[in-house]
């Protein structure tokens, strides 16, 4: 028996909607660190993915991607199957995408699938949910391809741990990981390219 | 204006394409310079004509764009028109020629002459995308010296070109190393638009449609032309100004005149020539 709810209506117009969130992840990925917010997209009330992480499901999922579920979000396994066709695999490191409902939820970044030397692009691509791109207390400082300079980056939710990993993530490149940051309404896109750093100048000041 | 014809889905590329071309276009801004491959279609027109190009603006293309086509440095050229008409009919996008107002830019050949601002795509349509490729025909060879981060071959050429003519003597398609890492081929522009690509705040996006590859800058990443310490790179300049408006400082093709030699030396960038002969540049 299949459950309603994977059978919930993905977008209205899956041709204008699924473009607008395509350039929303690539403004997110080629301007680094910025909040972006998704608008003019046409989304079912019900998916059992937040809006913004079930856009970007909808947008780059198909039978060419096998895609890995946490565990708050596994409920969703049979609506993406039914939308997009996608194999859900149980091991994080079989996927090209990672879908993880918040950081706490998320394998650490060197379990992915790093890509090759030859082919770095067959790496997995996240898509972190809870994760309110400029509200965090903490200040990172990033610089990068797509960063004018440097630039202070928020990610609320975002713990020393996952400074740490992406430091790791870092300084393998070209191999490592790119992340799409997914919270209720922005996104903020971090490639690999980007580094972070602590910021010294702390708390709530602003450059 | 282009009625838009029906019949086909929006931008004339099947969503199941565009999704695979959109991932493509993501892994290739996260990894700048690095060439991702991707299943390229088989679109109307011949292999050579942009199908690379047209396949990266269908896949990012929506109804809200302003696109302009340019060949050449040309808006006017029968590769630029007919690939604006494409998608004006397939895609009902409105489409310009002045730089400043295109939200999207397909281009053969040139960088247009006016700064580009953020937020503005530049699409390339790429014959060759490996630099390295006339020095070394096996891609599983090239793939490796990528990874490897081997570019000494590179290098030789270059410096034989100096041992050769004096100087180094590529006029286009000169090698740039993007983000400190990957060597990459800025399809066949003038080397006197290399250093629009450095740091530019517009994000560059290229397609190779019978290679099969995509790579990108995005913005504000280091793209340096390759050279040596004391062969500095330079962008070609003229002794003449247009012969048209005036202008001193943009890439200026020739114009053969008549059978006794006369030939004139005029803007390449139709839109920039234009739009300072309208602020009341020079005529003849």
């Amino acid at each position: 028996m299949i459950d309603a709810k994977a059978l919930a209506p993905g977008f209205d117009d899956y041709v204008v909607s699924s473009q607008r969130v395509f350039r929303l992840a690539l403004a997110g990925l080629s301007r680094p660190c910025l909040a972006w917010e998704l608008n003019g997209v046409r989304l079912a009330p019900q998916t059992p993915l937040p809006p913004l992480a079930a856009a970007l499901a909808l947008t780059l999922l198909d039978s060419a991607t096998p895609v890995w579920l946490s565990a708050s979000w596994r409920q969703a396994a049979d609506w993406l199957r039914f939308h997009r066709g996608c194999p859900v695999r149980e091991q994080a490191d079989e996927a090209a995408f990672v879908l993880a409902a918040s950081p706490a939820e998320l394998p650490p970044l060197s379990a992915l699938n790093q890509g090759s030397e030859r082919y770095p692009d067959s790496s997995a691509t996240v898509v972190l949910g809870s994760v309110m791109p400029l509200d965090g207390q903490r200040a990172w400082l990033a610089k990068g391809p797509g960063i004018d300079g440097s630039i202070i980056f928020r990610g609320h939710g975002l713990d020393d741990d996952f400074l740490e990993q992406w430091r790791l993530n870092r300084a393998s490149y070209p191999l490592g990981t790119d992340v799409l940051l997914a919270g209720d309404k922005h996104l903020a896109g971090l490639p690999r390219s980007v580094s972070l750093e602590e910021w010294p100048g702390g708390d709530r000041a602003c450059m | 204006m282009t009625t838009e014809e029906t019949g086909y889905n929006f931008a004339y590329l099947d969503e199941d394409s565009k999704r695979m071309i959109r991932r493509a276009i993501l892994k290739a801004v996260a990894l700048p310079g690095y060439q991702v491959p991707f299943a390229g279609r088989e679109m109307p027109m011949p292999y050579g004509w942009g199908t690379g190009g047209i396949q990266v603006t269908a896949s990012v293309i929506g109804p809200d764009d302003v696109l302009k086509v340019i060949d050449q440095g040309s808006d006017d050229t029968t590769n630029a028109v007919s690939i604006r008409s494409f998608f004006a009919k397939t895609a009902g996008v409105a489409t310009t020629s002045r730089t400043a107002e295109a939200s999207i830019i397909q281009t053969r050949h040139r960088i247009p002459e006016r700064p580009l601002k953020s937020g503005q795509i530049m699409v390339y349509q790429v014959p060759i995308p490996e630099p390295l490729r006339w020095l070394e025909p096996s891609e599983a060879e090239t793939r490796t010296l990528h990874a490897l981060k081997e570019y000494g071959l590179m290098y030789v050429k270059l410096y034989e070109d100096i041992s050769r003519h004096g100087t180094i003597a590529s006029s286009y398609d000169y090698p740039v190393e993007v983000f400190g890492r990957h060597i990459m081929s800025p399809s066949p522009i003038p080397r006197f638009d290399n250093p629009k690509l450095d740091r530019s705040p517009a994000l560059h996006l290229f397609g190779a449609g019978r290679e099969k590859r995509i790579y990108a800058i995005p913005p504000y990443t280091p793209a340096r032309s390759l050279d040596f310490e004391d062969y500095p790179f330079a962008p070609q300049s003229w002794s003449q100004v247009c012969a048209l408006c005036g202008a001193a400082d943009s890439y200026l093709d020739e114009v053969v005149m008549d059978d006794g030699g006369q030939r004139m030396f005029v803007c390449s960038d139709s839109d920039y020539c234009a739009s300072r002969l309208e602020k009341g540049g020079r005529t003849q």
